[in-house]
């Protein structure tokens, strides 16, 4: 039965072992990548709340400033070894090693551990977006996978991206009940289960991808109509109100960046998805930007160079590139803030991390890496600060993903080359 | 392959050690015999290797400090190097690269450098040859998308299908490729996809009733054009349409749009005849020919085709005129009918017991006729022919027998005269005054000036109370259609048709034009006349004729006429001053167009005033049209079509009637003296009322023979001569008789086509002829199918597909080709689910036929029973097919998994429907992936697996017919056979696959068709020539693949693939604008890889080109050496380009850092001689002189291509191989590959196909890694 929201009355009974209230509408994680870093000079923040300052690249998000935290001076040390670029990005969520040669082997991304836990629940326990496809070749003896791929389902598995904003919409809106659907799924899971017996242990380990593949696509059909009564937390929106957006892959990138946003935030909102992750563009990545106007060539667009060459000059228009990027962020940190969610805002429930793989394209440098997180985790995150854990030691990301799951209630021993949660966040 | 290399190749692959040495002549990697090292090796690591190590390198890579995460401390004997060899690989490679030492640290003399290199090398190659051929790691593949797609192609045959152009690009691992294991991976997401891809294939499978085939389209409707275009192509295979032109056989035309489906003569009267070519023709159709036109049999109508055959001279003309005259079409709706034809072409006799013939005598002269008698070919015996009644005839009057024509001229004339006469008197009576005239002659001027009013019929009297859709719409109808209607209301409706408020409409028959006539109540000098007329049902009908006329008694005046077409409205006049006697017309006259009458409805309006009095026939009529016809002076009435209005009045009786006065009467008697024919309308009555003796006339004549009859000018005009031609007596005799206007030149002794012949009745002359024509028609149909199939001749039939090919599966078809057409007609119906449709058809058929003809339910109830009766076989038929639909479906199972399936796997797969069956196994695991049994042991994979390994190497997709029925032959295993069939595939056109997924995929250009990273204002051209750009990559390794070509030639070769739009982009000249093998490309300052615009545009920047980029491909791609990573903190760009600076200055600039310019010094000079082409590959005049790592001064493409040639030709080679052998093999080449690989470097000549066979025969490549092998040498 469906309940109206009513700001008086709470009525969610939530299964959720412990921590948050049940009336409470739930955590959300949205990470956010953008590759080859930021301009050498301009990724700052000083000062706390209202009288923060920024650095000119996170200036889009000034209005944010009370509810963001800045973080300097984490990184993964596995990042510093292997070769620039893939090495550093296939385990920007899981501060795992990377494998080089033939091999793909990295971290199963904190994302994912939590779209394996605390998402499971959810029509889409994780949508993993990205506006630019990933690169089918090998650099330097390392797949550029690697340079493709934030989030990772297991060591071995990087989560496909989906381009398509009508898929995208799709795989949260389309209903997946189709009786003839799951007789083919009964039926290539018996095949599959055949074939295991039939190839080597290595051979199952891969084949078992597939197995769990079957499984969950399985669970979704039979699980269709009955997600999100359990927790009986009522989202804002019971259905889309925006429209499919058309097939096709948008020409335009920040077109594709405002529909990929836009769909994100549906997820949200109706409560489809708990866990999403865009990746705005690859490292190494070959965007340009003839929508931007130049100041280095003036009357021109920033099209000159790709974002990859682009980010080794540390120019204006790279500063102006950046600042694209952290306008996307305040996009969508403006529409998550928009919608109301009781007493507080979607915002105000979500951790949007934005990252990236080094600190400056120029330098190739991976030794502090640019983290902030919008939005206030139900009331566990206190925004408006700058945490600087520059010469500090034990300054691993992967404590940060720690913190991180710790306000979504998952608490691993450890994660990554992080032992502990950061106590500042 | 010479024989030589394959001893060689399997001898390493079984590591005989002792030919080994003997085919390992390179001095650096001649590894030592393992019998006499094994005990000295360990005292040369001990005294020679391992000081140097621990003077050089243990001092940072020690246990303690592992620079680099590398201990080369703890290696302390050769078997524990021997164990992890990739660790002493690296080593090898930072030596060879010079990176270590580094030159900070102690460095170690060339002497050490070498010994400890050569000892390193000599101790992998050892490991490596102990271990030779082992097949490696291989992780379990998925397919790749671009294999998924092929294979689904392959599979179901069209090649449009892209149902992974959604899916998320795969990732590359092992050499670079896309095919290794590692990064093929599946998600849920992924799944889905898969899942939703096959539901898409199972959506264009059509069922038939013999199996399965595929589509491109889901539609079930495209399923039936396909099938219908199938047997179309079919028959026009043996048949022709006609050259273009337009036959049109007893007013049926045989060859529109579609048609089609004659017999094409001319081709073969060409060919028998010496004069074109057999090839294409039936020659069971030519043999047939052949004969029949050289027998000896006497035949009538055969005998001259014969005569001419004989000569050569047997022409197209010659047979099509009897065809025609042989053959007749008809309406397929009729089929069938009572009283219908039989088939669409029946058979046409000309033979005639007797026969009119008529001819119209036009012009106003003299004729003379002459009724020309022939023998019809059989010779003169009995040929009499009675010319019966000969006659004039003319509408409206009595026929006029030739005899008596004289007679009739003289009362004609008397009576012309006494009209004359009377003009003046007459015209004076008329005018009002008084005189002498015979009432006759009097009531003929009246009639004639149409002062007598004039007659307006036939008046429509049908009434229509109120039509279909509205009570508001009556008025009057008559037959067909014919009708004219009032709108009563306010309303603006459509009937169909639109009809405004307040407004009349009226629809013609096809044979009868509507005529709204209004008659005059009043006689006026001063009307004025107005109207409009507008087609009111144009998104339909192709339109109506329309005309305003006054009427004055036999004359008509027309005021305008024109033609209607579209919704624009037609304003008539006004015509002022008209003037009209009282009871003259003026009358709108709406004409079916062409005779063609549907949705003619046009709305008309006619407004007339005399200065007092108004009418308008839309107020007047349109509240109470039914009131009467005629309302007030309104008439609605009908008139042929085809009625050609009578001449206006000449201009002095026009005069007089405007002022009657003596002197312009004198005017008309002086215009009817001099012209006043005898067909004047003033004479209608004279000949109407002329009563000659009423005797009829016969002549004779014998054939052949010509008589010759006179016929004056004035009788002549305007009628038909007509006469009744038979033979004098019954029994014998044949004639063929005609009237004609010229006199034959000779006698008529031959057999005409086209006309009829005369014959009795049962006489045995008429035998011969029907024998003769027969045999015409056995040879010669007209058609030999009915290539339309899906009727259109017919508004209305119940045939929805019809047959009718008997000749041309008579004449031209073997037993195979006719089952095949039978086999293809059966798909259609079944397909098309024809006895289904036709039920519902019928039904509407019915309802429509009969609601207005009920006599039609008599011949429509019996096909109802037979009709549901097919329906029902259909359904049972579709029910039986269905077991064989699902073995269709298991069929291509065992093709998508590349395997026998089990009994268990069929049974469960059958317990679907065939497009969930199909859904599944393309979701299956066993499709997805290509697994492989894995023994106990390294061993040979079965033949299956090996086909498959083979299929996708070469084809990235499962293996085909032959490959399937080696497998099945367990003959695949045999090395030769293998061999044989790698051969085979590459000359297939599959092998472009290979082009593009090792190919373009090895040179990074695989995305160049879509690559987007130019900048459009700096490059506007390049999204229009990127697709090209990869396309002369693909060809030209199709080519090399194909024709078996050194691959040097990708280094060396002088030619290219071009079309127009690239050699323009090039700057080069073609001629013509396709794709072409282009020489003479060195001197043009390319030739080969290095001169390719897809990797020279690839490795540049979006607007500028890189030197660097280019010259890490040359460096990495094409030699395969290794860079070390770029340090972390290179110094920053410039944020500005400095103005003035080329790109190789502004490059030369930033390499300069001490940082960097170790490794730029090995980079950049590649680069630098590639300068001369631009950012997209076009050529440009730039500076290319430069100066290698080893000092080589070099200027360009050519003295990089030759340095490589001569310097470097090792190292391409072994890229080559090793690129190609990871492909092959989806995984990364390994130290125990270096044996094969080194086998490849060393032969001669290296042809792509000795390449390939020499891998597809090792043991890499046939057998898969047990599952208890021990790995030696994995970290």
């Amino acid at each position: 039965m469906a309940l109206p929201w009513l700001e008086s009355r709470n009525v969610w009974g939530d299964e959720r072992p412990s921590g948050s209230k049940a009336s409470e509408a739930p955590v959300r994680l949205c990470v956010t990548f953008s590759g080859n870093g930021f301009h050498s000079k301009e990724w700052w923040a000083k000062g706390e709340g209202d009288k923060m300052e920024l650095g000119r690249v996170l200036q889009p998000l000034t209005e944010f400033r009370s509810k963001m935290l800045f973080v300097r001076g984490l990184y993964h040390e596995e990042a510093r070894k292997g070769n620039i670029h893939s090495s550093q990005t296939g385990n920007m969520l899981s501060g795992a090693p990377i494998a080089s040669g033939g091999e793909i082997r990295s971290g199963t991304s904190f994302d994912q551990v939590l779209a394996q836990s605390y998402g499971k629940s959810n029509k889409v326990p994780s949508l993993v977006l990205a506006c630019e496809q990933s690169n089918p070749s090998v650099h330097k003896n390392y797949s550029m996978l690697y340079s493709s791929h934030i989030s990772w389902s297991s060591p071995t598995t990087p989560t496909p991206l989906e381009l398509y904003p009508s898929l995208a919409f799709d795989r949260l809106f389309k209903d997946e009940a189709s009786p003839e659907d799951k007789s083919v799924l009964d039926a290539v899971l018996t095949d599959a289960k055949d074939l295991r017996g039939k190839v080597s242990v290595n051979d199952q380990r891969k084949l078992d991808e597939y197995l769990d593949s079957v499984r969950d696509v399985e669970k979704r059909i039979t699980d269709a109509g009955k997600s999100g009564q359990l927790q009986g937390w009522r989202p804002t929106l019971d259905k889309p109100n925006i429209k499919r957006p058309a097939d096709g892959m948008p020409q335009d990138i920040a077109e594709h960046m405002k529909l990929m946003i836009d769909i994100l935030v549906l997820g949200f909102q109706t409560d489809t998805t708990r866990i999403t992750t865009l990746k705005l563009n690859n490292d190494h990545s070959a965007l340009r930007f003839p929508n931007l106007p130049s100041v280095q060539q003036k009357g021109h667009g920033i099209d000159y160079m790709i974002h990859h060459l682009l980010s080794h000059s540390d120019g204006e228009d790279w500063l102006k590139v950046n600042q694209f990027f952290m306008e996307q962020i305040a996009y969508l940190a403006r529409k998550l803030d928009a919608i109301k969610e009781g007493s507080r805002t979607l915002l105000d429930n979500t951790m949007l991390m934005h990252c990236s793989s080094m600190m400056a394209g120029a330098l190739h440098n991976n030794d502090q890496l640019p983290v902030i997180i919008l939005g206030g985790a139900g009331g566990r995150i206190k925004g408006g600060r700058a945490l600087d854990y520059t010469g500090k030691p034990n300054r691993q990301l992967s404590r940060l993903f720690l913190s991180m799951m710790d306000k979504m209630e998952v608490r691993p021993k450890s994660f990554g080359d992080g032992k502990q949660q950061l106590e500042e966040v | 392959m010479t024989i030589l290399k394959r001893v060689l190749v399997s001898m390493i692959s079984i590591g005989v050690a002792a030919f080994v040495v003997w085919c390992w002549p390179n001095a650096t990697t001649r590894p030592v015999l393992a019998q006499e090292k094994r005990s000295g090796n360990e005292a040369v690591f001990e005294k020679t290797v391992r000081p140097v190590l621990r003077d050089y390198c243990v001092t940072c890579h020690s246990t303690e400090k592992q620079k680099g995460e590398l201990d080369l401390e703890r290696f302390t004997s050769v078997a524990s190097i021997k164990k992890q060899t990739e660790v002493w690989e690296h080593v090898l490679e930072q030596l060879a690269t010079g990176e270590m030492p580094p030159k900070s640290a102690k460095q170690m003399s060339a002497d050490q450098k070498q010994q400890l290199t050569k000892w390193i090398q000599e101790t992998l190659n050892e490991v490596a040859l102990a271990n030779a051929g082992d097949p490696g790691p291989v992780v379990l593949r998925r397919l790749s998308n671009h294999e998924y797609t092929y294979t689904i192609r392959d599979l179901v045959g069209v090649p449009t299908l892209d149902p992974a152009r959604e899916f998320p690009v795969d990732g590359a691992a092992g050499e670079g490729f896309t095919n290794a294991g590692a990064a093929l991976v599946m998600s849920p997401a992924l799944l889905r996809k898969y899942l939703d891809g096959a539901k898409d294939v199972s959506r264009r499978m059509v069922l038939l009733p013999d199996g399965v085939r595929f589509s491109p389209s889901d539609s079930p409707q495209d399923w039936t054009n396909e099938s219908l275009a199938r047997i179309r192509s079919f028959y026009a295979k043996y048949t022709t349409t006609g050259g273009g032109s337009l036959t049109v056989q007893q007013g049926i035309s045989l060859d529109v749009g579609t048609g089609g489906g004659r017999l094409p003569v001319a081709r073969y009267l060409d060919a028998l005849q010496g004069r074109g070519k057999v090839d294409g023709l039936s020659s069971k159709y030519l043999e047939l020919l052949r004969s029949a036109l050289s027998m000896k049999e006497p035949s009538i109508l055969l005998d001259p085709l014969r005569e001419k055959f004989a000569a050569k001279q047997l022409a197209v003309a010659d047979v099509e005129a009897w065809q025609n005259a042989l053959w007749k079409f008809s309406n397929i709706g009729h089929i069938g009918r009572a009283k219908g034809s039989k088939a669409w072409q029946e058979p046409a006799s000309p033979l005639v017991s007797q026969q009119e013939l008529r001819l119209k005598l036009d012009g106003n002269r003299d004729h003379t006729v002459y009724l020309v008698g022939g023998t019809a070919g059989d010779g003169g015996d009995g040929d009499k022919i009675i010319w019966d009644n000969p006659r004039l005839v003319a509408k409206g009057r009595p026929d006029f027998p030739i005899a008596q024509l004289p007679e009739l001229v003289k009362h004609l004339e008397t009576e012309r005269t006494k009209i004359l006469a009377s003009t003046e008197s007459a015209l004076s009576v008329l005018a009002g005054g008084k005189a002498e005239v015979d009432a006759s002659i009097l009531a003929r001027w009246q009639d004639y000036l149409g002062f007598g009013g004039t007659k307006l019929e036939p008046l429509m009297t049908k009434k229509l109370l109120r039509s279909p859709d509205y009570a508001f719409i009556s008025g009057w109808t008559g037959d067909r259609d014919l009708s004219i209607l009032a709108n009563s209301s306010d309303g603006r409706v459509r009937i169909p048709g639109t009809m405004e408020p307040h407004s009349i409409a009226t629809h013609p028959a096809p044979d009868r034009s509507s005529v709204i006539a209004w008659k005059s109540p009043v006689a006026t000098d001063k009307l004025t006349i107005s109207g409009k007329v507008m087609h009111a049902h144009p998104e339909c009908g192709n339109g109506i004729t329309w005309a305003l006329e006054v009427r004055r008694g036999a004359t008509t005046e027309r005021l305008a006429t024109g033609v209607s077409q579209g919704s624009k409205p037609i304003q008539l006049g006004p015509f002022l001053n008209v003037h009209i006697e009282s009871d003259q017309v003026v009358a709108i006259v709406i004409g079916p167009r062409d005779g063609n009458h549907s949705c003619d409805m046009t709305a008309v309006n006619l407004a007339l005033t005399d200065g007092t009095k108004s009418w308008d026939l839309a107020k007047d009529v349109s509240p109470n049209i039914l009131a009467g016809n005629p309302n007030g002076p309104w008439h609605f009435l009908s008139q042929p079509a085809s009625q050609d209005v009578a001449l206006n009045l000449p201009t002095p009786l026009a005069n007089w009637r405007k002022n009657p006065s003596p002197e312009l009467a004198a005017k008309v008697r002086e215009h009817f003296q001099k012209d006043f024919p005898l067909s004047h309308p003033l004479l209608a009555a004279s000949i109407r009322s002329f009563k000659g003796n009423g005797e009829k006339q016969s002549l004779t004549s014998q054939a052949p023979a010509t008589i010759e009859l006179a016929i004056p000018a004035a009788l002549a005009n305007g009628t038909e001569f007509v006469v009744t031609a038979r033979l004098d007596k019954p029994g014998a005799g044949s004639v063929q008789a005609q009237v004609l206007t010229q006199k034959p030149t000779t006698p008529i002794n031959s057999i005409i086509p086209g006309i009829p012949i005369i014959v009795n009745e049962g006489s045995p002359v008429r035998q011969r002829f029907e024998a003769s024509f027969e045999e015409f028609r056995k040879l010669f149909p007209t058609a030999l199918c009915y290539m339309r199939i899906v009727p259109v001749d017919e508004a209305v039939t119940l045939t929805l597909f019809y047959r009718e090919d008997e000749h041309l599966r008579r004449l031209m078809l073997s037993d195979s080709d006719a089952k095949e057409l039978d086999r293809l007609w059966a798909e259609l119906l079944f397909v098309s689910e024809e006895p289904i449709k036709k039920v519902s058809a019928f039904e509407q058929i019915y309802q429509y036929a009969t609601q207005d003809r009920p006599d039609l339910v008599k011949e429509f109830d019996p096909l109802r029973e037979p009709t549901k009766k097919a329906a029902d076989e259909f359904r049972k038929q579709q029910l039986a097919a269905d077991a064989v639909q699902r073995q269709a479906v298991i069929d291509l199972a065992a093709k998508a998994w590349r395997r026998p399936l089990s009994e268990v796997e069929i049974a469960s797969l059958k317990q679907s429907t065939p497009r969930l069956m199909l859904a599944r196994i393309l979701t299956s695991p066993s499709f997805l992936y290509r697994g492989e049994r894995v023994p106990d042991r390294t061993g040979l994979v079965n033949d299956w697996e090996l086909a498959t390994r083979l299929s996708y190497f070469l084809w990235s997709s499962m293996p085909d017919e032959e490959l399937r029925r080696l497998a099945a032959e367990s003959k695949l295993r045999n090395p030769d056979v293998l061999a044989a069939q790698a051969r085979r595939m590459l000359k297939d056109e599959k092998i472009r696959r290979l082009a593009t997924e090792f190919g373009c995929q090895w040179l990074h250009v695989r995305d160049v068709a879509t690559l987007n990273e130019k900048s459009e204002r700096h490059f506007p051209t390049f999204a229009t020539v990127r697709e090209d750009l990869q396309e002369e990559v693909t060809r030209f390794f199709v080519d090399l693949f194909q024709n078996d070509q050194d691959v040097l030639q990708l280094l060396n070769a002088d030619h290219t693939f071009l079309n127009k739009n690239l050699a323009d982009h090039y700057g080069l000249k073609i001629t013509g604008t396709d794709w072409q093998k282009v020489e003479g490309l060195r001197e043009k300052g390319r030739g080969g890889i290095l001169g390719f615009g897809a990797t020279l545009a690839k490795q540049s920047g979006a607007s500028r080109t890189s030197a660097i980029l280019r010259g890490t491909w040359v460096t990495e791609v094409l030699l395969g050496d290794k860079l070390p990573k770029p340090p972390k903190g290179v110094p920053i760009l410039p944020e500005d380009t400095p103005t003035g600076l080329t790109e190789r200055q502004l490059i030369e600039r930033h390499s300069r850092d001490a940082n960097c310019v170790g490794c730029h010094k090995r980079i950049d000079p590649y680069g630098f001689a590639l300068e001369s082409f631009d950012a997209i590959g076009r050529s440009r005049k730039a500076d290319t002189k430069t100066t290698l790592m080893d000092g080589t001064a070099i200027d360009g493409l050519g003295d990089l291509r030759e340095y490589i040639l001569k310097n470097r030709k090792r190292d391409f080679l072994k890229q080559f191989g090793r690129k190609l052998l990871g492909f092959s093999l989806g995984r990364s080449v390994q130290l125990s590959d270096q044996p094969m690989l080194e086998a490849m470097v060393q032969e001669k000549e290296h042809h792509f196909g000795d390449l390939i066979e020499t891998i597809v025969r090792s043991r890499q490549f046939r057998e898969i890694r047990g599952q208890n092998v021990e790995v030696t040498e994995k970290k």
